[in-house]
């Protein structure tokens, strides 16, 4: 993915578990970003869960899970 | 405006209690679930003891305060009262009345219909006083045999008065499909901010046009891959416990019917998307 060189600089400047702390708490953050969403609009638990299964689907492609 | 107490909420096994801030002398003060236990007890301990514990003022206005939102309470039937009695002392193994009245007390009850949700709250809410655990789940058996689900939420649906109608909200469509240009349009004004940077200073109308439209487009790539396209935000009001109902229909085919399940008291909804209209929920059948 695009960002994956990004991904893997940062990984080896600052130590896999930091990096990997940090990566798990953006991505928690932008699933509660996704639920909240979902729950000022009304839209029901299935939209939302394809909602983050096409969230993480497209971290992977974009590199950020590299 | 009116205290919010839903009387579902206390379904989870803790007795049924008046809300502390609810005074008989200000019915305003307090929910449709403290007027209605306030009048059971009145006319509990009426048909108990003999003792009338409100004042006759203090009835009236209870009565008048119930019917004025919309209570089947102030119809309640003295065999409902004694039906509840006797079917406690059954669940004591101290039996009130000999089997035939308790039968003919059953049969009335039975025949009421939709009133059966009335005595259900009545068994809910003295079984729970009076009796111990076992006591009551033998009597919430013998109960179901009759076909009355001895519980909140049955009776508080039946007395619930809320509208069948869905209603559109524009305004909430309109806040949605901003929240989601705020990314796309941030990355339409990123070459400008960049540019900045390196000295370069386009216009103002220049750079906001170009961000409006990159923002444009990608918010319109954005809501179909999403498929958050045709949205519609229905707002209603749950039939049971009044809690409001708000439902996202949208994407590509939007569903024709939703089941909604309330998330205060479980009841589940149909709702009509294209009749805007609250179908079917818990024991009522608007159909």
């Amino acid at each position: 993915g695009v960002f994956a060189p990004i991904v893997r600089i940062a990984r080896d400047a600052i130590g896999v578990k930091r990096f990997n702390q940090i990566r798990g708490k953006a991505i928690s953050l932008h699933s509660q970003v996704i639920g909240d969403f979902c729950e000022e609009f009304g839209v029901d638990s299935k939209a939302k869960q394809t909602l983050i299964r096409t969230a993480k689907k497209n971290g992977g492609l974009l590199g950020f899970l590299a | 405006g009116r205290k919010r107490w839903t009387i579902v909420a206390k379904a989870d096994g803790e007795p049924a209690s008046v809300s502390a801030s609810c005074s008989i002398d200000d019915p305003a003060s307090c929910s449709l679930a403290d007027l209605e236990l306030m009048y059971v007890d009145a006319l509990w301990n009426y048909y108990n003891g003999g003792k009338f514990t409100l004042t006759d003022e203090q009835y009236d206005r209870l009565r008048e305060e119930l019917n004025w939102q919309g209570s089947g309470f102030p119809t309640l039937r003295r065999y409902e009262i004694e039906f509840v009695q006797a079917a406690i002392s059954y669940s004591r193994g101290e039996a009130v009345v000999d089997d035939a009245k308790y039968e003919e007390l059953k049969r009335k009850v039975k025949a009421a219909g939709k009133r059966t949700d009335v005595t259900a709250l009545l068994l809910y809410a003295k079984g729970k006083e009076l009796l111990d655990e076992a006591e009551f789940e033998l009597l919430s058996g013998e109960m179901k045999k009759l076909g009355i689900d001895v519980g909140m939420r049955g009776a508080t649906c039946t007395l619930s008065q809320t509208s069948a109608e869905l209603s559109n909200d524009p305004a909430s469509v309109a806040s949605m499909y901003s929240a989601l240009a705020i990314a796309p349009f941030a990355v339409g004004l990123a070459p400008s901010i960049l540019l900045g940077f390196v000295g370069v200073h386009l216009p103002a109308s220049l750079s906001l046009g170009f961000a409006l439209t990159v923002c444009a487009a990608l918010t319109y790539k954005l809501v179909v891959y999403t498929n958050l396209q045709n949205a519609e935000i229905l707002l209603g009001a749950c039939p049971c416990c009044e809690m409001p109902i708000k439902q996202f229909f949208g994407g590509e085919a939007p569903l024709e019917k939703f089941e909604h399940k309330c998330s205060a008291c479980g009841t589940v909804c149909t709702l009509n998307r294209p009749q805007r209209l609250i179908e079917t929920a818990g024991g009522l059948g608007r159909a």
